[in-house]
Protein backbone atom coordinates (compact mmCIF):
# COMPACT_ATOMS: atom_id res chain seq x y z
CA UNK A 1 0.00 0.00 0.00
CA UNK A 2 2.85 2.43 0.89
CA UNK A 3 0.97 4.55 2.84
CA UNK A 4 3.50 7.16 5.09
CA UNK A 5 2.36 7.58 7.90
CA UNK A 6 1.82 11.18 9.26
CA UNK A 7 3.33 12.85 12.17
CA UNK A 8 6.36 11.41 12.51
CA UNK A 9 8.48 12.73 9.39
CA UNK A 10 11.22 13.98 12.23
CA UNK A 11 12.94 16.32 9.43
CA UNK A 12 13.82 19.14 11.63
CA UNK A 13 17.97 17.90 11.83
CA UNK A 14 18.52 22.00 12.34
CA UNK A 15 19.63 22.69 15.57
CA UNK A 16 18.81 19.28 16.20
CA UNK A 17 15.08 20.29 17.53
CA UNK A 18 14.14 16.92 16.49
CA UNK A 19 16.38 15.31 19.54
CA UNK A 20 14.67 15.18 23.08
CA UNK A 21 16.54 17.06 25.76
CA UNK A 22 19.20 14.49 27.41
CA UNK A 23 19.83 12.81 23.74
CA UNK A 24 22.88 12.48 21.27
CA UNK A 25 22.11 11.60 17.39
CA UNK A 26 23.61 8.70 16.61
CA UNK A 27 24.10 6.77 12.66
CA UNK A 28 24.39 3.39 13.91
CA UNK A 29 21.27 1.35 15.05
CA UNK A 30 23.13 -0.05 18.44
CA UNK A 31 22.00 -3.47 19.69
CA UNK A 32 20.76 -3.10 23.57
CA UNK A 33 19.34 -6.23 25.03
CA UNK A 34 18.71 -7.46 28.06
CA UNK A 35 19.60 -11.36 27.05
CA UNK A 36 19.86 -14.24 24.18
CA UNK A 37 17.76 -13.09 21.38
CA UNK A 38 15.33 -15.66 21.08
CA UNK A 39 14.82 -17.48 17.56
CA UNK A 40 11.50 -17.33 16.14
CA UNK A 41 10.45 -18.65 12.68
CA UNK A 42 8.06 -17.10 11.14
CA UNK A 43 5.90 -20.08 10.46
CA UNK A 44 6.00 -20.60 14.26
CA UNK A 45 5.04 -16.58 14.65
CA UNK A 46 2.22 -15.41 16.33
CA UNK A 47 0.42 -12.21 17.36
CA UNK A 48 -2.31 -11.95 20.24
CA UNK A 49 -4.53 -9.64 21.60
CA UNK A 50 -6.00 -10.31 24.74
CA UNK A 51 -8.88 -8.80 26.38
CA UNK A 52 -9.06 -7.86 29.83
CA UNK A 53 -12.36 -10.08 29.63
CA UNK A 54 -10.50 -12.75 28.83
CA UNK A 55 -11.20 -13.05 24.64
CA UNK A 56 -8.16 -13.68 22.52
CA UNK A 57 -7.72 -12.69 19.04
CA UNK A 58 -4.62 -13.88 17.25
CA UNK A 59 -2.40 -13.78 13.42
CA UNK A 60 -0.47 -16.07 12.21
CA UNK A 61 2.57 -14.50 10.51
CA UNK A 62 0.65 -15.15 7.04
CA UNK A 63 -2.68 -13.83 8.10
CA UNK A 64 -0.93 -10.33 9.88
CA UNK A 65 0.45 -10.17 6.42
CA UNK A 66 -2.63 -10.46 4.88
CA UNK A 67 -3.36 -6.96 6.77
CA UNK A 68 -2.72 -3.54 5.25
CA UNK A 69 1.12 -2.78 5.41
CA UNK A 70 1.68 0.68 6.55
CA UNK A 71 5.58 2.37 5.79
CA UNK A 72 6.60 4.58 8.83
CA UNK A 73 9.31 6.98 8.71
CA UNK A 74 10.37 8.49 11.98
CA UNK A 75 12.75 9.14 14.98
CA UNK A 76 13.34 6.71 17.33
CA UNK A 77 14.66 7.26 20.96
CA UNK A 78 16.74 5.45 23.85
CA UNK A 79 16.58 5.49 27.25
CA UNK A 80 20.55 5.05 26.85
CA UNK A 81 20.57 8.48 25.04
CA UNK A 82 21.15 8.13 21.66
CA UNK A 83 18.27 9.33 19.34
CA UNK A 84 18.44 7.55 15.46
CA UNK A 85 16.62 10.13 13.07
CA UNK A 86 14.79 9.18 9.75
CA UNK A 87 14.66 5.86 10.48
CA UNK A 88 12.35 3.87 7.89
CA UNK A 89 9.72 0.90 8.79
CA UNK A 90 6.98 -1.36 7.32
CA UNK A 91 4.37 -3.02 9.31
CA UNK A 92 1.00 -3.12 10.87
CA UNK A 93 -0.50 -0.28 12.61
CA UNK A 94 -2.11 -1.49 15.84
CA UNK A 95 -5.19 0.39 15.15
CA UNK A 96 -5.35 -2.55 12.35
CA UNK A 97 -5.05 -4.88 15.01
CA UNK A 98 -7.36 -3.64 17.75
CA UNK A 99 -10.02 -3.27 14.81
CA UNK A 100 -12.18 -5.97 16.28
CA UNK A 101 -11.64 -5.54 19.57
CA UNK A 102 -13.60 -4.74 22.60
CA UNK A 103 -11.96 -3.42 25.47
CA UNK A 104 -12.49 -0.82 28.53
CA UNK A 105 -9.18 -0.87 29.33
CA UNK A 106 -6.91 1.68 29.73
CA UNK A 107 -3.57 -0.09 30.24
CA UNK A 108 -1.82 -3.17 28.34
CA UNK A 109 1.08 -5.64 28.74
CA UNK A 110 3.32 -6.44 25.90
CA UNK A 111 4.70 -9.49 26.11
CA UNK A 112 7.52 -10.76 24.29
CA UNK A 113 9.16 -14.14 22.94
CA UNK A 114 11.87 -14.79 25.72
CA UNK A 115 9.54 -13.31 28.17
CA UNK A 116 10.53 -9.72 28.21
CA UNK A 117 7.42 -7.27 29.04
CA UNK A 118 6.78 -3.75 28.88
CA UNK A 119 3.76 -1.79 30.03
CA UNK A 120 2.12 0.50 27.48
CA UNK A 121 -0.63 2.79 27.94
CA UNK A 122 -3.67 1.91 25.24
CA UNK A 123 -3.83 5.47 24.54
CA UNK A 124 -0.17 5.34 23.13
CA UNK A 125 -1.01 2.27 20.78
CA UNK A 126 -3.21 3.90 19.07
CA UNK A 127 -4.50 6.58 16.73
CA UNK A 128 -1.28 6.21 14.45
CA UNK A 129 0.87 6.20 16.97
CA UNK A 130 2.33 2.41 16.88
CA UNK A 131 3.07 -0.32 14.76
CA UNK A 132 4.60 -4.13 14.19
CA UNK A 133 7.40 -3.93 12.21
CA UNK A 134 8.46 -6.40 10.52
CA UNK A 135 11.04 -4.40 8.00
CA UNK A 136 13.65 -2.17 8.68
CA UNK A 137 15.57 -0.20 6.15
CA UNK A 138 13.85 -2.32 3.30
CA UNK A 139 14.99 -5.29 4.81
CA UNK A 140 13.82 -7.64 6.80
CA UNK A 141 14.31 -6.90 10.78
CA UNK A 142 17.04 -8.31 11.67
CA UNK A 143 16.91 -10.62 14.75
CA UNK A 144 19.45 -8.80 17.03
CA UNK A 145 17.08 -5.86 16.11
CA UNK A 146 13.95 -8.08 17.39
CA UNK A 147 12.84 -10.15 14.14
CA UNK A 148 10.71 -11.53 13.09
CA UNK A 149 8.61 -8.52 14.02
CA UNK A 150 8.99 -5.83 17.23
CA UNK A 151 6.37 -3.41 18.35
CA UNK A 152 7.31 0.28 17.51
CA UNK A 153 5.99 3.58 19.67
CA UNK A 154 8.16 5.80 18.38
CA UNK A 155 6.88 8.90 20.65
CA UNK A 156 8.34 6.34 23.48
CA UNK A 157 11.63 5.49 25.06
CA UNK A 158 12.74 2.23 22.80
CA UNK A 159 12.43 -0.16 25.82
CA UNK A 160 8.51 0.55 25.07
CA UNK A 161 8.87 -0.64 21.72
CA UNK A 162 9.29 -4.63 22.64
CA UNK A 163 11.63 -6.55 20.44
CA UNK A 164 10.42 -10.51 19.12
CA UNK A 165 7.02 -9.56 20.25
CA UNK A 166 4.80 -12.07 21.06
CA UNK A 167 1.43 -10.24 21.35
CA UNK A 168 -0.75 -7.33 23.85
CA UNK A 169 -2.74 -7.77 27.07
CA UNK A 170 -5.12 -5.88 27.45
CA UNK A 171 -4.81 -5.13 32.10
CA UNK A 172 -7.24 -3.68 34.40
CA UNK A 173 -4.68 -1.72 35.92
CA UNK A 174 -0.77 -1.01 35.45
CA UNK A 175 1.56 -3.24 35.49
CA UNK A 176 5.10 -2.42 35.44
CA UNK A 177 7.33 -4.45 33.10
CA UNK A 178 10.87 -5.75 32.91
CA UNK A 179 12.59 -2.36 33.55
CA UNK A 180 9.69 -0.99 34.72
CA UNK A 181 9.87 -2.97 37.98
CA UNK A 182 13.40 -1.74 38.58
CA UNK A 183 13.39 2.40 38.28
CA UNK A 184 12.06 3.00 35.26
CA UNK A 185 9.33 5.34 34.02
CA UNK A 186 5.86 3.90 33.95
CA UNK A 187 5.16 6.24 30.69
CA UNK A 188 8.70 7.16 29.61
CA UNK A 189 7.87 10.41 26.98
CA UNK A 190 11.48 11.03 25.95
CA UNK A 191 10.54 15.01 25.46
CA UNK A 192 9.46 14.91 28.79
CA UNK A 193 12.48 12.71 30.17
CA UNK A 194 10.64 10.18 31.86
CA UNK A 195 13.52 7.86 32.73
CA UNK A 196 12.85 6.86 36.16
CA UNK A 197 10.26 6.34 38.40
CA UNK B 1 14.50 -19.64 25.83
CA UNK B 2 17.53 -20.32 24.07
CA UNK B 3 20.52 -18.30 23.13
CA UNK B 4 22.84 -17.97 20.44
CA UNK B 5 25.70 -19.05 22.20
CA UNK B 6 23.91 -22.85 23.06
CA UNK B 7 22.24 -23.11 20.02
CA UNK B 8 24.01 -26.67 18.04
CA UNK B 9 25.46 -26.37 15.28
CA UNK B 10 24.27 -29.29 13.35
CA UNK B 11 24.47 -28.36 9.80
CA UNK B 12 27.42 -26.90 9.75
CA UNK B 13 30.05 -29.61 9.20
CA UNK B 14 27.48 -31.40 7.32
CA UNK B 15 26.17 -29.66 3.50
CA UNK B 16 23.19 -32.57 3.23
CA UNK B 17 21.59 -31.89 6.87
CA UNK B 18 19.54 -28.78 6.79
CA UNK B 19 20.07 -26.29 9.85
CA UNK B 20 16.59 -25.28 10.46
CA UNK B 21 17.12 -22.04 11.47
CA UNK B 22 19.12 -20.90 8.19
CA UNK B 23 16.52 -22.40 6.15
CA UNK B 24 14.64 -19.28 7.51
CA UNK B 25 16.18 -16.81 5.15
CA UNK B 26 14.07 -14.20 6.24
CA UNK B 27 15.41 -13.56 9.59
CA UNK B 28 18.61 -12.11 8.98
CA UNK B 29 21.92 -12.52 10.78
CA UNK B 30 21.17 -15.72 12.51
CA UNK B 31 24.47 -17.05 12.84
CA UNK B 32 26.94 -14.11 12.65
CA UNK B 33 24.61 -12.17 14.26
CA UNK B 34 25.31 -13.13 18.09
CA UNK B 35 23.87 -11.18 20.64
CA UNK B 36 27.29 -10.33 22.97
CA UNK B 37 27.40 -11.32 26.91
CA UNK B 38 29.88 -10.99 29.53
CA UNK B 39 30.27 -13.46 32.41
CA UNK B 40 29.60 -12.67 35.81
CA UNK B 41 32.73 -10.54 36.43
CA UNK B 42 31.34 -7.43 34.49
CA UNK B 43 28.70 -7.45 37.44
CA UNK B 44 31.83 -7.40 40.06
CA UNK B 45 32.12 -3.97 40.00
CA UNK B 46 28.73 -2.20 40.36
CA UNK B 47 28.01 -4.65 43.23
CA UNK B 48 31.02 -4.15 45.22
CA UNK B 49 29.82 -0.70 44.78
CA UNK B 50 26.63 -1.26 46.69
CA UNK B 51 28.22 -4.06 49.04
CA UNK B 52 31.89 -4.25 49.23
CA UNK B 53 31.78 -7.48 48.52
CA UNK B 54 33.53 -9.72 46.14
CA UNK B 55 30.86 -11.93 44.70
CA UNK B 56 32.95 -13.68 42.12
CA UNK B 57 33.06 -16.98 44.13
CA UNK B 58 30.03 -16.75 45.58
CA UNK B 59 27.87 -19.73 44.99
CA UNK B 60 24.21 -19.03 43.88
CA UNK B 61 21.26 -20.81 43.02
CA UNK B 62 19.66 -19.91 40.08
CA UNK B 63 15.37 -20.11 41.33
CA UNK B 64 14.09 -20.66 38.22
CA UNK B 65 15.85 -24.84 37.14
CA UNK B 66 17.65 -25.07 40.15
CA UNK B 67 21.25 -24.65 39.10
CA UNK B 68 23.83 -23.94 41.42
CA UNK B 69 26.84 -22.62 40.21
CA UNK B 70 29.75 -20.18 40.72
CA UNK B 71 27.85 -16.51 40.37
CA UNK B 72 31.20 -15.28 37.96
CA UNK B 73 29.69 -18.24 35.26
CA UNK B 74 26.26 -16.19 34.54
CA UNK B 75 26.09 -14.53 31.85
CA UNK B 76 25.84 -11.02 31.90
CA UNK B 77 24.17 -8.89 29.57
CA UNK B 78 24.99 -5.20 30.52
CA UNK B 79 24.40 -3.28 26.90
CA UNK B 80 20.95 -2.66 28.13
CA UNK B 81 19.10 0.22 30.05
CA UNK B 82 20.13 -1.51 33.34
CA UNK B 83 22.71 -4.70 33.77
CA UNK B 84 21.00 -8.24 33.89
CA UNK B 85 22.48 -11.35 34.95
CA UNK B 86 21.03 -14.54 33.76
CA UNK B 87 21.53 -18.16 34.28
CA UNK B 88 24.06 -20.17 32.59
CA UNK B 89 22.30 -22.89 32.57
CA UNK B 90 18.51 -22.16 31.63
CA UNK B 91 19.04 -18.37 30.83
CA UNK B 92 17.01 -17.14 33.50
CA UNK B 93 16.99 -14.17 34.95
CA UNK B 94 19.62 -14.11 38.26
CA UNK B 95 19.60 -10.10 38.95
CA UNK B 96 18.96 -6.84 37.61
CA UNK B 97 20.41 -3.52 38.52
CA UNK B 98 19.51 -0.72 37.51
CA UNK B 99 21.34 3.15 38.17
CA UNK B 100 19.35 6.05 38.10
CA UNK B 101 20.58 9.37 39.26
CA UNK B 102 18.99 9.21 42.98
CA UNK B 103 18.95 4.98 43.68
CA UNK B 104 19.87 2.11 42.86
CA UNK B 105 17.39 -0.69 41.96
CA UNK B 106 18.39 -4.35 42.67
CA UNK B 107 15.95 -7.07 41.84
CA UNK B 108 17.68 -10.30 43.12
CA UNK B 109 14.44 -12.43 42.86
CA UNK B 110 15.86 -15.15 40.52
CA UNK B 111 18.43 -16.00 42.99
CA UNK B 112 16.97 -18.87 46.02
CA UNK B 113 20.38 -17.74 47.84
CA UNK B 114 23.99 -16.69 47.49
CA UNK B 115 26.30 -18.22 49.48
CA UNK B 116 29.67 -16.10 50.61
CA UNK B 117 32.92 -17.21 51.76
CA UNK B 118 33.64 -15.19 54.93
CA UNK B 119 36.75 -15.85 54.19
CA UNK B 120 36.72 -14.26 50.75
Amino acid sequence: MGIISSGFHGKRRTGNAAIPPGQHETGTFPVLTAGPAPYVARADWEFFITTEAGQRHAWSWDAFMALPQVDIRTDIHCVTSWSKLGTSWRGVSLDTLFEDVETASEFTTAHSYGGYTTNVPLRDLLGGKAWVAWEFDGEPLERAHGGPARLLVPHLYLWKSAKWINGIELMREDIPGFWESNGYHMHGDPWREERYS
Amino acid sequence: MTGISGLPSQGAEDPHVEDPRVEDHDIAGIAGNPIPHLDGNAAAGPLWELFRIDIIAAIGRCKNCGAVRVFGEAAVYADAPGIVVRCSSCDGVLLRLVETPTSYWLDVSGLSYLQIDREG
